[in-house]
Order: C-alpha cells, then sequence, then structure tokens
C-alpha cells in the first residue's frame, strides 16, 4: 500500500517537473506580463523603500571607508574643477559658432530631450542586466524608451511597464542589440551585451580604424536610440571569427550596479 | 498545525526574494550576489522537510521569477528538483538540527553545489529559451556558491531556533483549544 502511495508521490512530481519545464521552453511572456505588471505594482513600495535604506546605509560605510583619501580626492577635483572651466569656457564659445553656423545652413538645432527622472529600485541580482525604475505607465513611459543615466550615458531600453512601475533591459542584456560608431573614426558597427560582462561592438568593416579608447556613441541607423548618446570606451580590437569583420571589446561608460536615478527619453 | 510557523517562514521568504533585488546589490558590489532565496528555502526544508512545503515551494518560485523576470515556471522547477534531493539527504541523518549527527561539511556542500546548479540551470535554460546564445562560462558562479555557503552559516541557526519557537508557539495553540 505504502509502495502504491510513494509512487503516486514520485508521478506527481515527475508531472510538475515536466508541466514546468514545457512552460519554461513555451515562455508565455504575453500571458505573464499582466500578473508580472499587477505584482510589481504591489511589491514597489516595498522595493523602493528597502533600495533606498540599503543604498543610504551602503553610501554611508563607503563614505566612512573613504575619509582617508578625501584630501588628496579634493586636491584632485580642484585641479579637474579648473581644468573643466576653462574647458566650458571654450565650448561655449564653440557653441555660439555652432548655432551660427547652423542657422547660416538653415539646420534644425540639435534635440532636447523630454526627459523622465527615475529611481532605481532593483537589479537582476545574477547577470546585472536590467533594472527596475519607479515610474511606468502614469508618467508616460512607454516600452521602447531609451534610458540615460544624468549625463547623457546611454544604459537601456524600457521592456516592461506597469502603472507605477518598469523594467529596462540593460545594454549589457544578452537580447539588446544597437547601432553604433566610434566617435572619433566614425567606425560603424553593433553593440551587443555580453550576459551582463560588458559590451562587445561587431560587424565593423575592416577597412574602418578603431583604436583602443576610442569613445563608442549610439548612431541612429536602424532607428530606436538617438545620436550620440555615450555608450563606453573601446578596450581591445581583434578580428571577427570568420575574418570579415572586426571585433571590439567595449567598456561600459557607467557601472550599472551602481546608478541611482536614471532618465528616461519620453520624447 | 503548522500554519502560523509556515506562514511567517513564507513571509521572510518573499522579503528574502525582495532583498535579493533591491539590498544585496547595494552592498556586494562589485562581488557576485548570493542566492539568498535559495539559502533560506534549504534551512526551512531541513527544518520543515519539503512536503509540507510543497505548494509554498511552487508559490515562491512563481514569486521570484515575477520579480527575476525570469521565464514561467523556471524557478518552480529548480526549487522542485533542489528540494527533493535536499529532503533526501535529510531524510538520511547527513544534516538534522541534532549536533551529534550534524554534518557542517556535507551540508554546506550541499548548499554550494545546490546554488551552484541553480545558477547555471537558470543561465543556460533562460540562454536556450530566449535564444540569445549559451554564455561563457563563467567563474562568478563559484563565488555565488562560497558566498551562499557563507550565508547559510549566517543564518543556520538562528533559523532553526526560530523554527523550533514557532513549532512550540503552535503546539501551545493546539493545546489550547
Amino acid at each position: 500500500m505504502s509502495s502504491v502511495k510513494i509512487t503516486k508521490k514520485k508521478i506527481k512530481l515527475i508531472a510538475l517537473v515536466i508541466l514546468f519545464f514545457v512552460l519554461v521552453l513555451i515562455n508565455p511572456k504575453k500571458i505573464f506580463t499582466p500578473v508580472r505588471s499587477l505584482f510589481s505594482t504591489i511589491v514597489m513600495p516595498v522595493q523602493k523603500t528597502f533600495y533606498v535604506f540599503s543604498r543610504g546605509t551602503a553610501d554611508f560605510f563607503s563614505f566612512l571607508g573613504s575619509i582617508g583619501d578625501l584630501k588628496s580626492e579634493n586636491e584632485k577635483l580642484y585641479e579637474e574643477n579648473l581644468a573643466l572651466q576653462s574647458e566650458f569656457a571654450r565650448l561655449t564659445n564653440i557653441k555660439s559658432e555652432n548655432e551660427e553656423l547652423r542657422r547660416q545652413l538653415e539646420l534644425l538645432p540639435r534635440e532636447k530631450f523630454v526627459l523622465e527622472n527615475c529611481l532605481v529600485t532593483g537589479y537582476e541580482p545574477s547577470r546585472n542586466s536590467w533594472i527596475t525604475l519607479d515610474k511606468g505607465t502614469s508618467r508616460g513611459i512607454k516600452t521602447g524608451m531609451p534610458a540615460i543615466s544624468g549625463s547623457g550615458i546611454l544604459i537601456g531600453r524600457i521592456e516592461e511597464t506597469s502603472l507605477n512601475s518598469s523594467r529596462v533591459t540593460l545594454i549589457n542584456n544578452p537580447n539588446s542589440s544597437l547601432s553604433a560608431q566610434t566617435q572619433e573614426t566614425k567606425a560603424k558597427g553593433v553593440i551587443k551585451g555580453n550576459f551582463g560582462l560588458g559590451l562587445v561592438m561587431e560587424m565593423i568593416s575592416q577597412s574602418d580604424l578603431v583604436k583602443v579608447g576610442d569613445r563608442v556613441v549610439t548612431s541612429r541607423i536602424g532607428g530606436g536610440y538617438p545620436d550620440g548618446l555615450l555608450v563606453g570606451k573601446v578596450a581591445e580590437v581583434k578580428e571577427s571569427d570568420d575574418k570579415l569583420f572586426q571585433t571590439a571589446a567595449i567598456i561600459p561608460a557607467v557601472d550599472f550596479t551602481k546608478l541611482k536615478m536614471v532618465s528616461i527619453i519620453k520624447e | 498545525m503548522k500554519n502560523y510557523k509556515n506562514a511567517i517562514f513564507f513571509t521572510l521568504f518573499i522579503i528574502s526574494v525582495i532583498f535579493e533585488v533591491s539590498v544585496l546589490p547595494a552592498f556586494m558590489n562589485p562581488l557576485p550576489i548570493p542566492n539568498l532565496p535559495l539559502v533560506f528555502m534549504i534551512i526551512w526544508i531541513i527544518a520543515g522537510g519539503y512536503e509540507a512545503l510543497f505548494a509554498k515551494i511552487i508559490i515562491g518560485g512563481f514569486f521570484m521569477d515575477i520579480i527575476y523576470a525570469q521565464p514561467l515556471g523556471l524557478n518552480p522547477l529548480l526549487l522542485i528538483v533542489i528540494s527533493v534531493v535536499i529532503d533526501k539527504i535529510a531524510k538520511r541523518n547527513i544534516f538534522i538540527a541534532d549536533k551529534t549527527k550534524f554534518s557542517f561539511g556535507a551540508t554546506l556542500a550541499t548548499v554550494f553545489f545546490a546554488v551552484i546548479f541553480a545558477e547555471l540551470s537558470a543561465r543556460y535554460l533562460v540562454a536556450f529559451v530566449e535564444k540569445t546564445g549559451f554564455p561563457d562560462f563563467s567563474a562568478n558562479v563559484f563565488y555565488i556558491g562560497l558566498y551562499s555557503s557563507m550565508l547559510f552559516l549566517l543564518l543556520y541557526f538562528p533559523l532553526i531556533k526560530l523554527e523550533k519557537k514557532l513549532s512550540h508557539y503552535d503546539r501551545r495553540i493546539i493545546l489550547t483549544r
């Protein structure tokens, strides 16, 4: 009798394992998304509280640990500030010159974005390839909108939204793909995520010149992202496996795990 | 009988999932993040046996799918497989709260390998389902296993103590009735 009972249990267990395995393979995202959105809306206040508290505590301990370095860092920042002030003066001059030239050439002014600032409330734990934000459709955020860090560094794109939360797929996610070019030599390529380990720029023509340290920005080709958002710097250049193209390893311009605030480009 | 205890443990499990996503990254960066919900689940299974917790393991797994944005069914699948293995080992008295039979090495090794199994399975299954190509094997999986084992050391005794207190409380409620 007991062996029959055990067999029934085993059958139930195996059936469940098969059921879940099939469910994973089917991956019914469309059915799942509304459920996830509902749960995200419920869990978001708790997540936000936890995040703000933990980030504040971590920053406090980090500050305590860095007190010894503050003097040298302050001196370094002072020197940087002086250099930036002179750079600012020079760029202000160039800006007005650029505006004048654009007016003369009857070009449209350079785009200015309508941004929605959001607080980061969570990260994917293992691959760091998505983040959750505290704002959603109630603030006009829609799927597909680009997400940038404060200073115009591209971090990803809105993948899912609910009323008061949204999820950004970071550019280091293996599903992410975007057109980009080097700022210095205009070498074009496609940037893909490398499973949270970094970024890879592929499909760079052999005739294009790419150097270590070149800055990589988004390109309008292929759509999806505005022109000129900073992605990162070239760390290594090598030939692709088929020898037809070059491939470059890119170091992202921002540490995704340290993001506190991000801006969503709404228009 | 165990409703009160299990309700508290289930709430703690849900909190551990949110902790994993919203709290640990702030403190652990740039180190790999330990698998807190799995460690918690293993302790819970050692304390209560997986049969009594079967439904809660599945619900907890679905909750992880939602919070981690992973394919539906992935975490229930992994948790069931791991909990069956943990339960089998626990029944062989390899790790029981009784200190005379307690083998810490075996327990830690089980946690270490369970976490690595869960991490690798999740990564490769997600890559297979989302057709992104399989990721290169990364050594940080071992660090996740190591940190999770350390977390287990930290949480095991307080949680077992809590479990005993709650069981005692549940029995008193039954006797009062």
